[in-house]
């Protein structure tokens, strides 16, 4: 084709491309046009509908609140005015002053126009006047029996509201009130609901309902005054609105809306009435308000969219030759760029293949194996490389010895992480959204290093549906790093471990320090106190004597605080060990009732003891231990239970022992004031007390309770507690011990089978446990908790002919007294059958009262087969032998006792307390002093040597030592006792393994230490 | 001329003379008047300029007004002025902070709780100035000069700083007013019913009505000539020996002399009481077939006879001039059927009272600062004028 030719083709298609993009942008221009003009159309005309909907709605809205604000205003002033009734007092009517006084308050108060109380005949009282209002207050022409509310028309430029309601009761000046008012100006009422606008085009106004004015306010075109039903007889209404429906409207009190021409403006008027009043609350708008508005809202809304079109139009040419010449150098652009791009991707490759070649050199210099996967549509491996570096890590050669597949490598996971390699592995390739990354460390069995660990992570290709395409990842071994970190790890935790253990330690330290310095600063400075308080008053020795006296607490306090501390730090590190020895559970029971006897008895408590089921009294056990715990337990509950409480102890015999042991449960019970659950979580721990001695007036050293448990930990049991605050506390020690004999003899006794006995004991535990021992020696029981029963049913027995055979009373019951009792019973069955007195406590005092009335035995509790046996038995034994313990009481007087102290105070403390009681004493103030002195004075000087263990010179051990190892053997075995304040078991072992014959503990407790010189010099 | 005048110009004032004020309450009255004027002035010329700059917003406001109605306006807006609700308190500064007033008068009647109506406005006036007035303003339910005695001698017991009376009967009351005065009490007079000087009567000063003959004269003369001063008459008076009803019927009887061809056929006291007066008139009218017109001179008598002459169905052919404002009354105005209405300006006569009553608390005697007589106008008002009257005294037109 000739280039003209061409030229012309190209120029006729131009022309034709220019007429077809002007034609299609005025066809377009246009037709926008013609839409824009119709759519504003009919947005003018729904706008004009929606918008008289609305304002119909508005307006009736608008309309209804107002008239529900003039209603509320009208009941308001009627509250006000029962509220000023209510608070009006006689004061307030003495005279016309106060009643005005009263009156100017309330109109203040509630600030009204006025507010008026009227009297029977007819007289107003106002705050500043008194009138006349018959002929003014129409309301006022009858009497008023309810509430009105009066807009008569008064004379005056202003128009008034008055709501008067009638009053009963109220006199003034001996005429009757009868009627009270409040005036309202209307148009101060109206002010707050004016609606006009700056363009006076919205008016309100009230009316009632004949069409008169309330107001003297003009309502739109309706001058002041003018009836609104006249006037709007001559508007013109407008499709739908009638008139006659208005005036029924009016005189029904409906609420409606018109809309009306009239004196040439179309007008909406909205009327509703007002509760309680014969008003009608009116609103007037003029539609021009809202068409001029829409009107010109929608001109503009036209002539926007003309502007708009065009300029859509113009716009429209310009974006469309802009893109027809965009269009051609993008072509051109991307010509060019493609051939950019291709020559870059050459390059890029080349540089891909050097980087591949550098990477597997790094990996092969790096010890990290590459490995890569390739993968089908459904996430199948299609091919797997193991690099040749990775096999290498792993130890083959070669493809034959780990070939290119998945499981080469997996076989060799190691158990316990394969599951989890596999996982990580399977997740990472099939998450589809390709978020998740392969980083996993496992171990592997290597061919020639064993286990090892290894780190190996990847990335992978996707397809465009996020199916995998192609995995590759690397693999390093980081077995030492791992042995390294784990090496640190058990570093780190020994070290944490050790420094919790020393922080611990250190605070144990400190908490054990600042207890000790508390509890030891605390009777230190009673002993301090009082001794300097004696020193003051030397002379008056009944003071003196009470100074002691608390000065003698104090110290046995601190004793007590030393022992404990010194216990608990040698249970703690373990010195003190559990002897088994054969023991006796009723002398162990009898011995701690005993020793409680006298603190029970000073503080006025009440005291049971008894056992149940217990058939094993014989056990091996470390008696001092055991008494130990039930005494620490037994003296807590003593000292938080005050007078008149309860303290109890049980031992129950379990019946899950293996052969050959017994379980028993101490449970040692009382009625104190208990302990809360917070504490109970702590009560075990040392140190701990609920409250301070400061507080609870209680002292103690806080390491009973540890002492005890610890030593139930050693026994191999376990300690429990079960307390409530102020109801008290339950102790529960289960410890198993082996039995050193069979049971208690269990057999019939022959005497007493199928003999009746009565129990009466006001404990019903007692009287079951008793019952039971009664049952096993063949014995038919019967028990009862009340001692008048018991007299009732021994006089049955014998009515019935079958006479109990032996009576076992309680000494305290509550409704009888025990004595009394067995006085009665005797009266009943004669000097004949056995009657013994069981009891928890000294029955030294009513031993004699009890056997004139009639008691046969005493029984202490607990009572234990064996013993209720031997008493039963008693009586048919053939010589009844009756031991009596007679102590022998032995002088000291004249006797010579060699003392050896090192330290001035103690010496002359003992030698005072030993010259008290007779002795006549020497003193050595070292071991080897005393030794040559001995030497010298020969056998028969000297009866006993009291012996001090830590002497400078020479200690204790070594001065017996070589006493003992003189020649003299009448000098050599002079009995010579540890006086020390080493006070451990292992130092009391100590002494005597020197050979010494005995060991005093310091400070010196004088009974103690004069019963052991009397057994020794017995 | 004048009659067509009086045709014409429906409200005509009928100052029967010029307040007796002191000039210099005078001048300060002329110079709030011109105050006044310049103000409308200002206003009507921007106004003027407004409705030129925005003529289409000022002509959707005011709706069209035709000539006759421009003429009707002028006609309200002097009816509007019969009664001066727009008082305001004098220049005269009170000396004390707190006054005590006793006020009585002669029978409870709606015509007094006007004056009251005044007399309420000065108090809260004052109030709104710091100074507070207590007053009693009682009256009996029925009209006796003895209980208006005992009144005031009650009164003269309980401290007032002033006593007014608006005097039921002069003979009887005088010699109490003036010997409460010799007891050194300030005792004035007010509303309708004054005991002046040439009654004997030592009053310190009057604030009411002056012309109740000239009023009754007045009426009188606007139904003569209605009649064409010929026809027959009836006098309704109120309560006998009352000053005021006992002047204007003394009036209206003057005037009746002064034309022959026309007869008081009937007189009659109705006690200001609608019942009586309607009773009085419909025996009147059974009794004179050819009855032409009425004069009452109270503001019960009208709507009594208004009512017994619409019974009568008469009221085209009788003629009723009366007293006073009772709404009814002014309906029947507005209806034609009364005539004419003298209406007394019963507002300012309480508001001037108190206004009075404080310069007399304060010693003042009357001169510079009061008259001794505060005059207060009567307005006759016709049934043109009547819808406006309505609006101005009780807000409604129709």
């Amino acid at each position: 084709m000739e280039p003209l030719q061409q030229a012309s083709i190209n120029k006729k298609q131009k022309t034709q491309t220019v007429i077809y993009a002007i034609g299609g942008a005025v066809i377009i221009a246009l037709v926008l046009i013609v839409t824009t003009l119709w759519v504003s159309e009919s947005a003018r005309v729904g706008t004009n509908q929606a918008v008289n909907r609305v304002s119909e709605f508005y307006l009736e809205e608008l309309a209804g609140r107002r008239a529900l604000v003039v209603s509320e205003e009208l009941n308001n002033n009627f509250t006000y005015m029962k509220n000023a009734l209510e608070v009006l007092e006689q004061s307030d009517l003495e005279s016309q002053a106060s009643l005005r006084s009263f009156l100017g308050r309330v109109r203040r108060l509630y600030g009204v126009d006025k507010f008026a109380m009227v009297d029977e005949d007819g007289i107003v009282y106002a705050q500043h006047s008194t009138m006349s209002g018959l002929s003014r207050y129409s309301f006022l022409e009858d009497e008023l029996t309810e509430p009105v509310i009066s807009t008569s028309n008064l004379y005056g430029a202003k128009k008034r509201v008055i709501l008067a309601m009638p009053v009963e009761g109220v006199m003034f000046q001996g005429k009757e009130i009868k009627v009270c008012f409040i005036q309202i100006n209307i148009a101060d009422m109206l002010s707050s609901l004016t609606l006009q606008t700056s363009d006076n085009e919205t008016y309100c106004n009230l009316y009632y309902r004949n069409g008169e004015s309330l107001t003297n306010n003009d309502f739109g075109y309706l001058t002041a005054g003018k009836n609104i039903l006249s006037a709007l007889g001559d508007a013109v209404m407008e499709e739908g609105s009638v008139y006659e429906d208005l005036k029924e409207d009016f005189a029904k009190g409906r609420a409606g809306q018109i809309s009306f021409t009239y004196q040439d403006t179309a007008e909406d008027l909205c009327y509703v009435p007002i509760e309680g009043t014969d008003w009608m609350l009116t609103i007037l708008i003029r539609n021009n308000v809202i068409s001029d508005q829409i009107s010109t809202i929608s001109e503009r809304m036209m002539s926007n969219g003309i502007i708009q079109i065009v300029i859509t139009v113009i716009v429209m040419l310009v974006v469309f030759l802009g893109i027809i010449g965009q269009s051609k150098r993008n072509a051109r652009i991307v010509l060019e760029q493609e051939k950019a791009d291709r020559d870059k991707i050459r390059l890029a490759y080349a540089q891909i293949e050097r980087e591949q070649m550098d990477m597997e050199n790094i990996h092969t210099a790096m010890g990290s194996g590459r490995w890569s996967m390739e993968f089908n549509e459904k996430a199948e491996i299609t091919s797997c490389t193991w690099t040749e570096v990775f096999r290498k890590m792993l130890g083959y050669d070669s493809e034959e010895e780990f070939p290119n597949r998945l499981e080469s490598w997996s076989d060799l996971l190691y158990p316990e992480d394969k599951e989890r390699a596999l996982e990580e592995y399977w997740d990472t390739v099939r998450d589809y959204t390709g978020r998740k990354s392969y980083d996993v460390e496992y171990r592997l069995y290597t061919r020639h290093a064993g286990l090892r660990w290894f780190h190996a992570a990847g990335r992978l290709s996707r397809r465009e549906d996020g199916s995998p395409l192609s995995f590759i990842g690397l693999f390093v071994d980081i077995d030492d790093e791992k042995r390294m970190e784990e090496q640190l790890n058990r570093q780190k935790l020994d070290l944490q471990d050790a420094l919790a253990a020393a922080q611990h330690a250190n605070k144990a330290k400190t908490t054990f320090l600042n207890n000790m310095s508390h509890d030891i600063r605390t009777p230190m400075n009673a002993i301090i106190g009082f001794t300097s308080l004696a020193a003051a008053h030397i002379e008056n020795t009944e003071q003196v004597q009470d100074y002691l006296s608390k000065i003698t607490t104090s110290s046995n306090h601190l004793l007590s605080l030393i022992n404990d501390v010194l216990d608990m730090s040698r249970i703690e590190s373990g010195k003190v060990k559990i002897e088994e020895k054969e023991t006796s559970l009723p002398e162990i029971m009898h011995d701690l009732k005993t020793i409680v006897q006298a603190d029970i008895t000073s503080k006025r408590l009440e005291f049971y003891i008894d056992t149940d089921d217990v058939v094993n009294e014989h056990i091996l056990c470390d008696k001092l231990r055991l008494n130990q715990i039930l005494l620490n337990l037994l003296s807590n509950a003593m000292k938080f239970t005050k007078p008149g409480g309860i303290v109890g102890v049980r031992i129950v015999q379990k019946g899950n022992a293996p052969e050959g042991f017994a379980s028993y449960e101490f449970q040692v019970k009382d009625t104190g004031i208990g302990m809360s659950k917070e504490f109970q979580e702590h009560v075990f721990d040392p140190f701990e007390r609920e409250r301070t001695s400061t507080v609870s007036g209680i002292q103690g050293t806080g390491l009973g309770m540890a002492i005890t448990k610890n030593i139930v930990d050693m026994m191999g049991g376990t300690i429990s507690v079960d307390s409530e605050v102020n109801k008290g506390s339950t102790f529960t020690v289960a410890l198993t011990f082996r039995t050193c004999s069979g049971p208690v003899k269990q057999e019939v006794i022959p005497q007493l089978k199928e003999l009746r006995a009565l129990v009466a004991d006001d404990d019903f535990n007692t009287c079951s446990s008793v019952t039971k021992m009664l049952s096993t020696i063949g014995m038919r029981p019967d028990w009862t908790t009340s001692g008048k029963e018991a007299v009732l049913r021994a006089r049955l027995a014998i009515d019935q002919n079958d006479e109990y055979a032996a009576y076992i009373i309680d000494w305290l019951m509550p409704d009888m007294n025990g004595i009394e009792v067995v006085r009665r019973i005797r009266g009943i069955i004669g000097d004949e059958k056995p009657i013994i007195i069981l009891t928890a406590y000294d029955w030294s005092d009513i031993e004699e009262e009890a056997r004139k009335a009639g008691v046969t035995a005493f029984c202490s509790k607990p009572i234990f087969l064996s013993e209720l046996r031997e008493v039963l038995e008693a009586p048919f034994m053939t010589a009844d032998v009756k031991v009596t313990a007679c102590k022998e009481t032995v002088s000291f007087e004249g006797k010579k006792l060699f003392l050896v102290e090192d330290n001035e105070l103690n010496q002359e403390i003992a030698v005072e307390i030993l010259e008290e009681a007779g002795f006549v004493v020497d003193v050595a103030d070292d071991g080897a002093v005393a030794v040559e002195k001995l030497k010298e004075a020969g056998a028969g000087r000297y009866d006993l040597v009291l012996m001090d263990i830590q002497m400078p010179i020479m200690d204790g051990y070594e001065a017996t030592r070589r006493v003992r190892s003189l020649e003299d053997q009448e000098l050599a075995n002079i009995p010579i006792i540890a006086m020390t304040a080493n006070a451990f078991e292992e130092d009391r072992r100590a002494a005597l393994e020197a050979g010494m014959n005995g060991h005093i503990a310091k400070p010196i407790n004088i009974p103690e230490l004069l019963e052991l010189l009397g057994e020794i010099l017995k | 001329m004048d009659k067509k005048m009086t045709a014409n110009t429906c409200i005509r004032r009928k100052d029967t003379k010029e307040r007796n004020f002191h000039p210099h309450v005078l001048e300060q009255r002329k110079h709030r008047r011109k105050t006044f004027l310049y103000l409308m002035l200002s206003v009507l010329t921007i106004g003027s300029l407004e409705i030129g700059g925005c003529g289409k917003a000022a002509e959707k406001e005011s709706p069209p007004v035709s000539a006759d109605e421009q003429d009707k306006n002028m006609d309200d807006k002097n009816a509007v002025k019969a009664v001066d609700f727009d008082h305001e308190l004098d220049d005269y500064q009170p000396l004390k902070k707190e006054y005590n007033f006793y006020l009585t008068y002669k029978v409870i009647h709606p015509w007094w709780d006007a004056v009251a109506m005044g007399i309420e406005d000065a108090a809260k006036q004052y109030e709104e100035e710091g100074i507070i007035i207590n007053y009693e303003y009682l009256a009996p339910k029925e009209a006796s000069a003895q209980d208006q005695v005992q009144r005031l001698n009650d009164a003269a017991m309980r401290g007032f700083d002033v006593i007014g009376v608006d005097v039921a009967d002069i003979g009887v009351v005088t010699p109490v007013i003036n010997s409460l005065l010799q007891e050194g009490q300030k005792v004035m007079t007010f509303s309708s019913s004054d005991a002046a000087k040439e009654d004997g009567c030592n009053r310190i000063a009057y604030v009411g009505n002056t012309h109740n003959y000239k009023d009754g004269a007045s009426l009188t003369e606007e139904l003569c000539e209605k009649l064409g001063y010929q026809g027959k008459v009836a006098i309704l008076i109120g309560t006998k020996g009352a000053p005021c009803h006992e002047d204007r019927a003394q009036g209206a009887r003057d005037v009746i002399a002064q034309y022959p061809e026309m007869e008081i056929v009937e007189t009659a006291y109705d006690d200001d009481k609608v019942e009586e007066s309607y009773r009085y008139a419909k025996t009147f009218l059974a009794d004179h077939e050819d009855l032409d017109g009425f004069i009452c001179c109270n503001m019960s008598n009208p709507v009594g006879t208004a009512r017994a002459v619409i019974e009568a169905g008469r009221e085209d052919e009788v003629v009723i001039v009366g007293m006073d404002h009772d709404q009814e009354a002014l309906r029947y105005l507005k209806n034609g059927v009364i005539y004419a209405l003298g209406v007394q300006d019963c507002y300012s006569i309480g508001f001037d009272t108190v206004q009075v009553a404080v310069k007399i608390a304060d010693g003042c005697m009357p001169g510079e600062l009061y008259p001794e007589k505060t005059e207060e106008m009567t307005t006759i008002v016709y049934q043109d004028g009547a819808a406006a009257m309505l609006q101005t005294l009780y807000g409604v037109i129709d």
